[in-house]
């Protein structure tokens, strides 16, 4: 059975030997610390936290390379990048109005007190479908540039793929870290990382949690602009079943109810799992164990792990 | 008008008292910073003998000039307005003296501002604080500034620009580029180079190259004038295009302007449509008329020799509000509600609005100033570019 631990963000100290006893892990620890882009060799923290002896794979600087090495492949990443860039425009502008309707329906509810019969339901459900595509059609670009630009094709990219394997057999878990989750996505999908984390023993925390579920989500209620709750990418899905909501005390409404219902019910049926500090969720063969986790229910409501209990 | 003069507070209370003892006032002035806040009265104080005492600003709604009050048996004038909290006022003293009048700075107050034209003392009401990402961060790596001239057919002379380079550029980038009005005057007295650094740094907005134009003649280059605006749109944003790791697109060519340079970047924009992404207007100088084609009041400081130019923006004013064709993705629109052009900017929001698939308006508590513009200066980068603070988490 392989095992996977997610949790929130991680103080400057972090505490992760509980968690990596409990991996049962027999080895050196593989370290993805790629969100942290420049900074990524500052790991040393993280070293001792895991118990030393890691193998950082340096993720970031194999990008920087590939991308400084492979011209054609950089422009043609580029024509990518902008390609999802347009898609997340236009998937936001269709979001807002749908998230404008629900909220619409809501207060002609609740002012009038009139039956809504199944329109609120219905109007969340073009949300959640609106969802669904946008994740549909990111992955199918990204397909479609795979098939057109096949890494196997890519020296510099086989290179570093290789080395990146090389470690990996070396190791008998991986670690992703937080930090930038659009990087870090890119990182573990350009260097083949993706696979290793579904058949390891894994431990991931902030961005690192989120990049390991099968889709991702990014939000920031408070930003200047307010955009939406979004889907961002897909993740490589060594676990299903959630969309994980990191550090939601600082980018959640989290007092209020409605926003959470809603962003419950566009996560269905996915679970939506809160990991701030201290939060963790424990999952065995890709299946999380969501008594573990603090969870919004469909109504809005958190259920904390004692109360699951 | 939300600013009025107002029933005098405390520290008004406390100086009549005094009055009769000069050390006695001296000693309540030196207590507190000049002018007095407290809570949403302020308070301009001047001391000293003089035929009359009076406060010089640009605040709509505000007698102006402001006159002072002396108190009786003292040589201390006083006037109190009352400001919503976070205001802030840029203001000089005027004191006459039988037909000689002076106008000076105000001596007890150390918060001063400089303009092109002038250097101001600054009230700041309570709840008023410089935007921490307006201030230097030593932690910073700042952008690299690079002073360049592109020569213009179209304007028949050499362009003077300052390029600024964020820190994190890189050759296989694609950033996008934002072409400020007026850059020399923004980067002199509006701190941008030290916003953008702060900015990008904090991903509050996406890195961008941001091309800085050192103004010419503002009055006929930004007033609507066509050979301005295919100067940006065929020989600047081309070349910038050819020679820096830049977007290419529209989404990636912001335009950015403040009162004469909003005209510009909006007329510009109006005269390619499609071509930019996104506007960055602030405190317009959007004259228009409401019946007929009779000219608009201009500004107080519209020259007297500059009324071709002023027909040329009220022609074009007028054009785009009665035909606001589609322009951009975004318009960002800014402007400070104590402005004499306040009620005329809040004006053009619909036609605005109908140039743009978004569209932003922002109110500052401050008047028609560079320091007003930078503060709204993360609201207007955050939305036009957004940063991704967001997709970073601890």
């Amino acid at each position: 059975m392989t095992a996977a631990i997610l949790l929130g963000p991680q103080p400057p100290a972090p505490r992760l030997d509980a968690d990596v006893a409990a991996l049962g892990v027999d080895g050196p620890v593989a370290l993805v610390t790629a969100g942290y882009e420049e900074a990524e060799r500052n790991d040393a923290h993280l070293d001792r936290a895991l118990g030393g002896g890691t193998r950082n794979l340096g993720l970031y600087g194999r990008r920087l390379d590939i991308l400084e090495s492979d011209t054609d492949f950089a422009a043609a990443l580029h024509r990518l990048r902008i390609e999802l860039a347009e898609q997340q425009t236009l998937y936001r502008a269709r979001l807002v109005h749908g998230l404008a309707a629900v909220d619409a329906v809501r207060r002609l509810g609740g002012s009038s007190r009139r039956s809504l019969g199944t329109q609120l339901d219905d109007a969340i459900s073009d949300v959640r479908t609106l969802d669904d595509n946008h994740a549909a059609a990111m992955a199918a670009a990204v397909r479609r540039f795979e098939d057109e630009w096949p890494v196997h094709e890519r020296d510099v990219i086989l290179a570093h793929r290789g080395a990146v394997a090389a470690q990996l057999e070396e190791c008998a878990a991986i670690a992703v870290a937080g930090g930038h989750v659009g990087v870090l996505l890119e990182c573990v999908w350009l260097c083949g990382v993706g696979p290793a984390t579904v058949r390891m023993p894994l431990i991931a925390w902030s961005s690192g949690a989120m990049v390991v579920t099968e889709r991702v989500m990014v939000t920031d209620e408070h930003e200047i602009g307010a955009r939406p709750a979004e889907v961002m990418g897909t993740g490589s899905a060594a676990v299903c079943g959630v969309v994980v909501m990191v550090d939601s005390q600082a980018r959640l409404r989290i007092d209020d109810g409605d926003s959470l219902a809603l962003l419950a019910r566009r996560c269905a049926p996915r679970a939506c799992v809160l990991l701030d500090d201290g939060d963790r969720l424990a999952c065995a063969d890709g299946a999380p164990d969501l008594d573990s986790a603090r969870v919004i229910g469909l109504d809005g409501v958190i259920r904390r792990p004692a109360e699951a209990a | 008008m939300i600013v009025r003069r107002a029933r005098s507070g405390r520290a008004v209370a406390r100086l009549r008292e005094a009055a009769g003892s000069p050390e006695d006032v001296e000693r309540i002035l030196q207590e507190q910073p000049v002018p007095i806040v407290e809570g949403t009265l302020s308070t301009f104080v001047w001391r000293g003998e003089a035929d009359a005492v009076a406060v010089e600003h640009r605040i709509v709604g505000l007698q102006e000039p402001l006159p002072l009050r002396r108190i009786r048996n003292s040589d201390v004038w006083f006037a109190t307005v009352e400001l919503p909290p976070g205001s802030r006022v840029e203001y000089r003293m005027l004191l006459r003296y039988g037909d000689h009048i002076e106008n000076v700075l105000d001596p007890r107050n150390p918060r001063q501002v400089s303009d092109p034209s002038t250097t101001k003392s600054v009230l700041e009401a309570g709840g008023y604080a410089t935007p921490d990402w307006a201030l230097p961060d030593p932690d910073v790596v700042p952008g690299e500034l690079i002073e360049t001239r592109v020569a213009s057919k179209h304007l028949g002379r050499d362009v003077r620009l300052t390029l600024y380079l964020p820190m994190r550029m890189r050759r296989h980038d694609r950033l996008p580029v934002v072409v400020m009005h007026d850059g020399s005057d923004f980067i002199r007295y509006g701190g941008v180079t030290t916003v953008l650094d702060n900015l990008m740094h904090r991903r509050l907005m996406a890195d961008a190259v941001v091309a800085l134009l050192h103004a010419g003649d503002r009055f006929v280059e930004y007033t609507g004038n066509p050979a301005h605006a295919r100067f940006l749109t065929a020989e600047l944003i081309p070349q910038l295009e050819r020679s820096l790791p830049l977007r290419g697109d529209p989404h990636g060519r912001i335009l950015a302007g403040a009162s004469l340079g909003a005209i510009a970047a909006l007329s510009a924009a109006a005269r390619a449509p499609g071509f930019y992404g996104g506007l960055l207007l602030q405190s317009g100088t959007f004259i228009y008329s409401s019946v007929g084609r009779g000219s608009g009041a201009p500004p107080p400081w519209w020259p007297p020799a500059g009324a071709p130019a002023l027909e040329r923006v009220l022609r074009f004013v007028n054009k785009l509000r009665a035909d606001p064709a589609f322009l951009c993705d975004r318009i960002f629109h800014s402007l400070g509600a104590f402005e004499p052009s306040a009620d005329r900017n809040r004006a053009m929001a619909a036609t605005l609005r109908a140039m743009a698939a978004s569209y932003r308006m922002e109110e500052g508590l401050d008047g028609h100033n560079w320091i007003s513009w930078r503060d709204c200066l993360h609201d207007g980068f955050a939305w036009l570019l957004p940063g991704d603070a967001r997709s970073i988490y601890p």
